[in-house]
């Protein structure tokens, strides 16, 4: 019995022990949980709606050769999507096609030096002979509500509950491409516009609004050279943008939906752009922090 | 012995509490809003919920992510409307004592099994030290398990976004107001007057400083015996300059007078430019025919303006009164039929 009472004993010793050890511990983490590292910080709600120079066409002629698709990611990334609306063959000649930015430079889409940025495979069903806005959306994949193309290369990802197709064509970067009949294709650069995107909402501006494409504060262009007649005489497209609207709102963590109101406040028809988006600005290295609508889309 | 049970009670206890802490990787809030109003992730197509008949729908969304937008589409509507998500700060504490408490514990159990052990090996079969060794592996090796139990899980957790950045969704979220859609108030034109409209940024220049359509002030001769206005009826291609006191202000390489009949001695002149009406409205000149066969166009009111139409279907348009922002410029064109 004694050595079994020793044995209590010294389990008691041991009890204690953890016992100082637990009351050390728990004062520790008290402590340490009072720290001020890594707090969740919202600066402010943007906004900013990006327009071609004409009013986004309700329905494409049907005599129409080529159309464009445009989408914008969250860090201004234009996507271009061409479409060849006939039974012939079109040519795309990316050494004469260009991006022109809002300074005035231009960037072609066949650059050597620029790497390919081709992020994502996304689809195209081709066999559309009548064609309107819809059937334009529907043949790139693009179900649902416009807002599912923003970023159109999301596409494919379950985002979108697998609704895409699976015969994406991204055009090959090469000095000239082809599309087959009523084919589609991605141009195979994706740039970034500078004043597009997150990157352009960091200062509070609540009146940041273009009546016109003269008075906005970035206008650039795209410039795509076809050809139907396998590359003997090239036509162009070129599809004028500006961005109408950025607005900026400074809120704290705890007035977000406060800033939305503001924004619809000071712009009635906010959600009747055709291609828009909303940005809640943070410190945070990931999440949900932007919300993309609408595309934008030209013809010849 | 009392003190032993009470300390497994407390560790039990604080055990099962800090262990159903920290396996919640979730966090949890309620969207208050109009019966009926769809809730969605920005990019997902599926609703997340619908707000029941109560107004208020609880949404649990994980702790690893952060949603600050989400959208609300109102009954009867096919637009959703974008609105923020607001947040409070949140230590996490129980999750931070269960990682230091868990690590402790731990650290504390593998001591006293280790200890345990060596007593073990250093007693002999059945004797008191091997017991007493092999009681303190046992209980040793059960902290241990016990603090892994509680300091790995809440070590993961502390690792997700809301954690590491202290935050929580506020309790209570309202969905936002259902905005309507308004009309574009600020509307570009149709693309077909884009293409058309390549210089949208001039203003329309007006003939002679008058705004109003000088067809109003003109009175139609009913002495010409010829159809002069049939005669120089067409349209004329050419180029042409924009003069300012002599200073070339604009070139047109391609620029077009559309010349209409109104009646035999009235036409109406038109501008295009780039596709463009050049002036505000069409000028209505009278034609008079000369006697070399050419035909003279002179407006009524502005005699600086002055066409000449040759038997050949050449064209000298002269206007000497086009008024631009106020400036009042010269416009001279030269062209064919």
């Amino acid at each position: 019995m004694s050595a079994i009472g020793e044995q209590v004993d010294v389990y008691r010793f041991y009890m204690k022990k953890n016992h100082l050890l637990l009351s050390g511990i728990v004062s520790a983490a008290l402590l340490s949980s009072c720290g001020t590292a890594g707090h969740l910080s919202i600066n402010s709600v943007g906004y900013q709606s990006v327009r071609t120079d004409f009013a986004f066409p309700e329905k494409i002629p049907v005599d129409a050769k080529i159309a464009t698709v445009y989408s914008f990611d969250k860090n201004g990334e234009l996507t271009v999507i061409v479409k060849n609306l006939t039974q012939d063959i079109m040519t795309i000649d990316n050494k004469k096609s260009f991006l022109i930015m809002p300074d005035g430079n231009s960037i072609s889409y066949f650059d050597p030096v620029v790497t390919a940025n081709t992020k994502s495979s996304f689809s195209s069903e081709t066999n559309s002979s009548s064609f309107n806005l819809g059937a334009l959306s529907s043949a790139l994949g693009i179900v649902g509500p416009l807002g599912s193309l923003m970023g159109g290369l999301t596409i494919g990802s379950s985002h979108t509950e697998g609704q895409s197709n699976s015969s994406t064509v991204i055009l090959a970067d090469q000095p000239t491409v082809s599309i087959g009949p009523n084919g589609a294709g991605v141009m195979p650069k994706h740039y970034s516009v500078p004043g597009v995107g997150v990157g352009a909402m960091k200062k509070p501006d609540i009146s940041a609004s273009a009546a016109k494409p003269s008075e906005s504060r970035c206008r650039f262009s795209v410039c795509v050279s076809y050809s139907f007649d396998n590359g003997k005489s090239y036509d162009k497209l070129i599809t004028n943008f500006y961005v109408n609207t950025t607005m900026t709102v400074k809120v704290d963590r705890s007035t977000v939906d406060d800033g939305f109101k503001r924004i619809y406040a000071a712009k009635a028809d906010a959600l009747s752009e055709p291609c828009y988006m909303f940005h809640v600005a943070t410190n945070l290295p990931k999440g949900t922090d932007t919300y993309r609508y609408g595309i934008l889309v030209d013809y010849k | 012995m009392k003190n032993i049970l009470f300390t497994k009670t407390v560790a039990t206890v604080v055990s099962v509490a800090l262990l159903s802490a920290s396996c919640s990787t979730t966090e949890k809030f309620c969207i208050y809003g109009k019966p009926g109003t769809e809730i969605y992730y920005p990019e997902v197509s599926k609703a997340a919920g619908t707000i029941p008949s109560a107004g208020k729908l609880q949404l649990e969304v994980p702790s690893d992510d952060f949603y600050g937008i989400m959208l609300a589409r109102y009954p009867g509507r096919e637009y959703k409307v974008p609105f923020g998500l607001n947040f409070k700060g949140a230590s996490h504490t129980g999750a931070k004592i269960g990682v230091g408490l868990g690590y402790t514990l731990a650290g504390a159990g593998m001591v006293s099994m280790f200890t345990g052990l060596i007593v073990l090996i250093a007693g002999s079969a059945g004797d008191d030290v091997a017991v007493m060794g092999g009681l303190l592996t046992a209980g040793g090796a059960a902290v241990t398990g016990v603090g892994s139990a509680i300091g790995i899980p809440s070590d993961s957790r502390l690792d997700q976004l809301s954690f590491r950045y202290n935050y929580t969704y506020s309790k209570s979220q309202f969905a936002a107001d259902d905005v309507a859609q308004v009309p574009l108030l600020n509307r570009d034109p149709e693309k077909y007057m884009s293409e058309a409209t390549k210089k949208p940024s001039r203003r329309k220049a007006t003939s002679g400083g008058e705004s109003v359509p000088v067809a109003v002030k003109t009175s139609k001769s009913k002495r010409s015996l010829n159809d002069h206005g049939k005669s120089v009826a067409g349209e004329y291609s050419g180029k042409g300059v924009l003069k300012l006191g002599g200073t070339t202000e604009e070139s047109y390489p391609e620029i077009m007078v559309l010349v209409e009949r109104v009646d035999k001695s009235t036409v109406s002149v038109r501008v295009i430019e780039n596709g463009e009406d050049f002036f505000e409205a069409p000028m209505i000149y009278n034609v008079k025919r000369r006697k070399d066969g050419s035909y003279n166009l002179t407006m009524r009111d502005v005699p600086a303006a002055t066409i000449v139409v040759n038997k050949n279907g050449t064209m000298t348009f002269i206007h000497k009164s086009v008024n631009i922002d106020g400036d009042i410029y010269t416009l001279h064109i030269t062209g064919k039929r």
